[in-house]
């Protein structure tokens, strides 16, 4: 993106607590008001129809979809979001996750992970410098040891090519290991055997027709 | 990687060949910049369409003007601009800062003999930069 690059943002960030909580207000109050605005324009509703949904009035709609207003509450947010019919996610998060939003680079979520409720405050990220790594870095910090590409059959490196271009590593062992909540994370297993069914299926089969069949 | 911007952000080049909205800019105190940073981060993903008020207004015969609201400094920031002249561009042609919103007719005028002459082609107009230079 051309507006907010990482280094700017970051270097925003270092600018105090106050700056850092400014930068949290307005990406809390712009991005809900274009979210709202841009939910509520592809439903083709007229700010009167979601107040009617609402429960409320055009007034206060307005005021939901003004990146100025900012005053939200979660009893609100829950109404919209039913009434659109779509999900809310509210959480805290570690600054280097803000970063990676708004810069628009690409993030990998560690679920339910002890480290995902656990939030690390911003001191603790600039200790360990994480601000100062550059984004691959990052992806390979938190990216899981490798299993699934290691192909034992030459012959399927094409598959293997077409498989990383698809998904990159860590993103095939998220889906084809996601074992419940609660169970070990990324355990090395042989790829005939991973997720017979669901999401992860047919990652498994061509998994498996890529190491040979096993 | 995220979609890129729909829009990029050129701005006016005066006769002389001074950026003179750039210079605005980066004049400004770092809640201004942080403030215009931000809603333009929104704006570039946004059809054009979708660019509505309160931050954005349209004022006619091409010109248009983007607003920032500063609650800390108790000022509104309006960047008079156009769609155009190349395609997906949006030129910030003249930048003011007042204490409340209201019709500035010294700047539109200005702005619009800025936009006509960007329309003629007697000027240039320069990528714009938003990010802080942290080299």
């Amino acid at each position: 993106m051309n507006s907010d690059s990482r280094k700017t943002l970051i270097s925003r960030l270092r600018r105090g607590p106050a700056v850092r909580q400014r930068l949290v207000d307005s990406h809390l109050a712009k991005g809900l008001a274009y979210q709202i605005r841009a939910m509520r324009e592809r439903l083709g509703w007229t700010q009167s129809v979601l107040a009617e949904k609402l429960d409320t009035n055009q007034n206060a709609v307005y005021r939901l979809e003004s990146p100025d207003y900012g005053k939200a509450t979660l009893t609100t947010l829950k109404k919209v979001a039913a009434a659109m019919d779509v999900a809310l996610v509210v959480r805290f998060v570690p600054f280097s996750e803000l970063v990676d939003w708004v810069s628009g680079t690409p993030h990998l979520s560690n679920g339910l992970d002890y480290s995902a409720l656990n939030v690390q405050p911003f001191d603790d990220e600039e200790t360990d410098g994480i601000f100062d790594r550059s984004q691959v870095n990052i992806r390979q910090a938190v990216q899981p040891p490798p299993t699934l590409l290691d192909f034992p059959n030459p012959s399927n490196t094409r598959l293997q090519t077409q498989l990383n271009l698809a998904f990159n590593s860590a993103t095939i062992t998220e889906i084809s290991t996601r074992p419940r909540l609660g169970t070990q994370r990324y355990q090395r297993r042989e790829p005939a055997m991973i997720a017979p069914s669901g999401n992860g299926g047919e990652l498994a089969q061509l998994t498996s027709l890529a190491s040979g069949g096993r | 990687m995220a979609d890129a911007p729909l829009w990029i952000f050129r701005g006016y080049c005066t006769p002389a060949g001074n950026w003179d909205v750039q210079d605005w800019f980066d004049g400004l105190p770092w809640e201004s910049k942080d403030e215009i940073r931000d809603t333009i981060a929104y704006l570039e993903h946004l059809p054009g369409a979708q660019w509505r008020g309160p931050e954005f207004k349209g004022l006619g015969e091409g010109l248009s003007e983007i607003r920032c609201k500063v609650t800390e400094l108790g000022q509104v920031l309006r960047i008079y601009g156009t769609h155009g002249p190349y395609k997906s561009t949006y030129t910030l042609l003249l930048g003011t800062a007042a204490k409340k919103v209201r019709n500035d007719a010294k700047a539109t005028n200005e702005a619009r003999k800025r936009l006509a002459r960007v329309n003629a082609k007697t000027v240039g107009t320069h990528e714009f930069r938003f990010s802080e230079n942290t080299n």
